[in-house]
């Protein structure tokens, strides 16, 4: 059997002549909080319905916990837990009703993690579904989740519409559950706040593509801020070593560089920079920076 | 059991409403009718309100669920999809139960206690008949909702299938039953995680139905183009119609029909027979009817009842006892039970000349019947065995009466006169099948009647005979000679009449086979079909080796397994298989 919670190799999705999914070969090692991000569109969503089932790759093969993913059975979905950032449940349905319906279902029900969840938010038994906010259902719906004992825990986009406090509530009940400690947590978000808090992994997608997974730290190492003056026109992006993206402000010129060393500031200086200064990068800028060197942009502009 | 309880939690308010509603509508309309004598036009209109309510019970319940999201979270659990559709499905049919059955029970039930009106097992029946077609097209409504739009609306082709198909009584039941089964069957077939892809097993659910619809379309297509033919004003049916045609006869008077076979005719007595023709004033005879009543039929060909208005009592048929059962009509109080038990359901067919106030005829199959009101009996007059009569009608001092295979002339004065069964006085056989006849006029000659028989029913249909009229001498002493014979063009080429069969002769089979499927063979429809011309074959083979080498070519790439099913099926039916194999194949090839 697999080491591996998730392994796919040379996988495709392509819908009419567009790739969702572009030869995309990922292994994600089971434990820790693995973060997915990527623009829109980049095929997050399509890799997670192919991995559970729900659309058939064109090319390539998928598996999650050792299992194909076009055959997955029902005890085989007991381990993989879901949430969508719609937080679909049935609405009308109370809590008390909901989550004693899904305790018959999953056999290996772990009360104490429901409760550890749902002690974050204000949600009482007799309420509909539809009666509550969105955080509470966010909440409600990941104590859900955690309670049927996944080994695999999949969040799309899950604080998607919360305000600060439910964010924060989501994530501390993510965090600070015990339940995550068996389990692997695919965690995609656009919110790099949040990934930069819980992800122990950052995997990120382009165009269907893998283009990074590492740690976020060794991520955001890779990436480096230059601030230069430079009196004339800076050198073309094309020139640049490891160009991912300028900015012009204030009279000075941000460059953000990949795999760069200090050695860029001296490719600065040959193209008329005055000064050159290196700084940190947050993940937040970073991942902006990865994700807007391919960024679609019109062929002629004004 | 969970997801079927909590199913049931959302569906259960609609559900009692829904049955609530039902329930006054039954009762409002029983008090103004008897809903158990009405016609097959009102039990088809109680059936596609039934059909309806479930085909949007089924789409309203599964829309929700089709989305992407709710299809996941209701999919991605511990329980096979085929258990998660049995507690869905089951809820939505136990609603059906609440909605269409129980309230046809509880009325039945109140008409049976309360009422001196005839409550037999059949209309009991009637509640299992209506909750198999609301299930069915709550099932067709389901895979509406889960289905491709591209055919999403197949389920349709099923639900034509119980109005058309000839089935009735235990065998109409048997035939929704069928129907319900195949259409859980498509909506299994989809019900999956991925329902890009129909199951393997599932697909000749969905394809068979789909070619069908596709066949319909491309007649619909012929249907549209006859439309602007008609519009456009040089349509037989509607404009100076071709002359020696079948149109042409149909539009003709009585006595432009006679004189037409007797003009084409050479025999000796032709010219003499033509001027009687023109002196006199043709009758004709014939009933419409293309049914008989049957035992334990669900609905009725024509109400089961007639009234005795000297009496103010009307009489029903039960087709549990076979006997006539009164009821006063001024305040529904129990009348007499008439003894006679009915070898068939018997129809009304008024009264004939002489006859008293309250009299009626009543005929069950080759049995004539006299009610008389007088005498609260009835007695047996005509006993032609089990040789169906349609209709008698009185013709001078004669009665006509036209069996499903002959016409025979009675004398009228024993009718009046006795009480006896009467014998006929001459029988001339139908010298083509009723089903195929449209006209049969006479006249009466000194010793005997001029019969001219007009056989060009539907005839623009592959499976009705060539047109031809025909005129017979037949005499008091029962002898009969054919006079003349004269075939009749066809009005439309043979690419218009045979549309059916070269689209695709394998669907055309399928349909009548599905028409005619549990149902007694009705002699009425009995027709004898023309063989199709060459042409016809040629280019139903050419349109069937296209879509064969099509599909071979699409699929060359696929393993057997998947292949030669298609290619098959292509073979045997044409175009419209192709069209589904497309339209279901698209998903899957794409993903391939």
């Amino acid at each position: 059997m697999s080491q591996l919670v998730i392994e796919t190799e040379g996988l495709s999705k392509r819908f009419g002549n567009k790739f969702a999914l572009d030869d995309l070969s990922l292994a994600i090692a089971p434990g820790r909080i693995h973060a997915l991000v990527g623009a829109n569109g980049a095929g997050k969503s399509t890799l997670f319905r192919i991995l559970l089932g729900f659309l058939s790759p064109s090319a390539g093969t998928a598996r999650v916990l050792g299992r194909d993913c076009s055959a997955l059975t029902p005890s085989d979905r007991t381990l993989v837990g879901y949430v969508n950032e719609e937080h679909t449940l049935p609405e009308w349905m109370r809590v008390r009703e909901l989550k004693s319906m899904r305790q018959r279902e999953y056999k290996g029900w772990n009360a104490r993690a429901f409760d550890e969840v749902i002690g974050h938010y204000q949600v009482l038994p007799e309420q509909r579904v539809r009666e509550l906010s969105r955080g509470e259902r966010a909440g409600f719906n990941l104590a859900l989740a955690l309670a049927q004992s996944p080994q695999l825990l999949i969040l799309d986009e899950p604080t998607l519409g919360l305000d600060v406090v439910a964010k924060r509530a989501f994530l501390e009940s993510l965090m600070y559950s015990n339940a995550t400690e068996h389990c692997t947590v695919i965690y995609c978000s656009h919110q790099m706040e949040e990934i930069e808090r819980i992800a122990d992994d950052l995997i990120v997608l382009e165009r269907g593509r893998l283009m990074s997974h590492s740690p976020p730290d060794e991520f955001c190492a890779r990436i480096s801020h230059w601030i230069c003056d430079i009196p004339f026109m800076g050198p073309e992006p094309a020139t640049i070593p490891g160009y991912l993206m300028r900015q012009k402000l204030d009279g000075l010129h941000h460059y953000f560089v990949l795999d760069q060393d200090a050695a860029f500031a001296e490719f600065l200086r040959s193209n008329g920079a005055r000064s050159a200064n290196c700084m940190p990068v947050s993940l937040d800028r970073a991942v902006n920076a990865f994700l807007a060197k391919n960024h679609a942009t019109p062929t002629h502009s004004r | 059991m969970t997801l079927f309880r909590a199913e049931w939690s959302r569906l259960a308010m609609y559900a009692w409403l829904l049955a609530l509603a039902h329930l006054g509508g039954l009762i409002f309309l029983s008090r103004m009718m008897d809903l158990g004598q009405q016609n097959l036009a009102v039990h088809w209109s109680f059936g596609a309100v039934y059909a309806l309510v479930g085909g949007l019970s089924g789409f309203a319940q599964f829309a929700i669920y089709a989305r992407p999201n709710p299809w996941l979270s209701l999919i991605h659990r511990p329980r096979s999809p085929g258990a998660i559709a049995s507690s869905l499905l089951g809820a939505g049919g136990v609603v059906l139960v609440l909605v269409v059955a129980l309230p046809i029970i509880l009325t039945a039930l109140w008409q049976e206690t309360l009422t001196a009106r005839v409550v037999d097992t059949r209309h009991w029946l009637l509640a299992l008949a209506g909750w198999q077609i609301a299930t069915c097209a709550y099932c067709c409504g389901v895979f509406a909702a889960l289905a491709p739009r591209r055919y999403a609306v197949i389920g349709i082709v099923l639900l034509f299938w119980l109005i058309n198909a000839n089935a009735t009584g235990w065998a109409a039941l048997g035939l929704q039953a069928l129907a319900l089964a195949w259409s859980v069957w498509m909506v299994a077939a989809l019900f999956k995680a991925n329902r890009g892809s129909p199951r393997t097993a599932g697909i000749p659910a969905i394809a068979l139905p789909l070619a069908m619809a596709t066949y319909f379309l491309a007649l619909i297509a012929f249907a549209a183009i006859e439309l602007i033919w008609i519009a456009w004003g040089t349509h037989p049916n509607n404009s100076v119609p071709p002359p020696g045609g079948r149109i042409e006869m149909v539009k003709a008077t009585k006595q432009e029909r006679m004189l037409a076979v007797l003009a084409a005719s050479r025999h000796a007595d032709a010219p003499l027979l033509a001027e009687q023709v023109k002196l006199s004033e043709p009758t004709s005879v014939g009933s419409g009817l293309s049914r008989l009543p049957q035992w334990f039929e669900l609905a009725n060909v024509r109400p089961m009842e007639f009234d005795d208005q000297r009496l103010g009592v009307r009489y029903v048929f039960s087709h549990d006892d076979g006997q006539l059962h009164g009821y006063r009509i001024r305040d529904g109080a129990d009348a007499a039970t008439l003894s006679l038990k009915f070898p068939h359901p018997p129809l009304l067919f008024g009264r004939l000349p002489g006859m008293r106030d309250g009299d009626a005829v009543l005929i069950a199959r080759g049995r004539v019947y006299h009610y008389e009101s007088e005498s609260q009996q009835v007695r047996q007059r005509v006993d032609l065995g089990d040789e169906p009569l349609v209709s008698l009608a009185p013709i001078g001092e004669a009665y006509a009466a036209l069996s499903d295979r002959a016409l025979y002339i009675f004398d009228a004065r024993p009718f009046v006169a006795t009480r006896d069964v009467v014998a006929p006085r001459a029988r001339l056989p139908l010298p083509g099948r009723y089903g195929d006849l449209s006209n049969l006029d006479l006249i009466e000659l000194v010793d005997g009647h001029l019969i001219v028989a007009t056989f060009g029913h539907l005839s623009n249909d592959a499976n009705r005979t060539p047109p031809f009229q025909t005129a017979h001498v037949l005499r008091s002493d029962g002898s009969a000679d054919e006079i003349g014979r004269r075939a009749l063009s066809y009005d439309h080429v043979w690419l218009y009449r045979y549309q059916a069969v070269w689209i695709s002769p394998g669907l055309h089979a399928v349909r009548k086979y599905a028409k005619h499927l549990f149902a007694d063979a009705s002699t009425l429809e009995l027709a004898a079909p023309a063989l199709a011309p060459r042409a016809v074959w040629a280019l139903a083979i050419v349109l069937g080796l296209i879509a064969t080498l099509s599909t071979l070519w699409r699929l060359r790439t696929v393993d057997g397994l998947r292949r030669w099913p298609w290619i098959v099926a292509s073979g045997l039916f044409g175009l419209p298989m192709l069209a589904a194999f497309w339209l279901i194949e698209l998903d899957r090839e794409a993903q391939s």
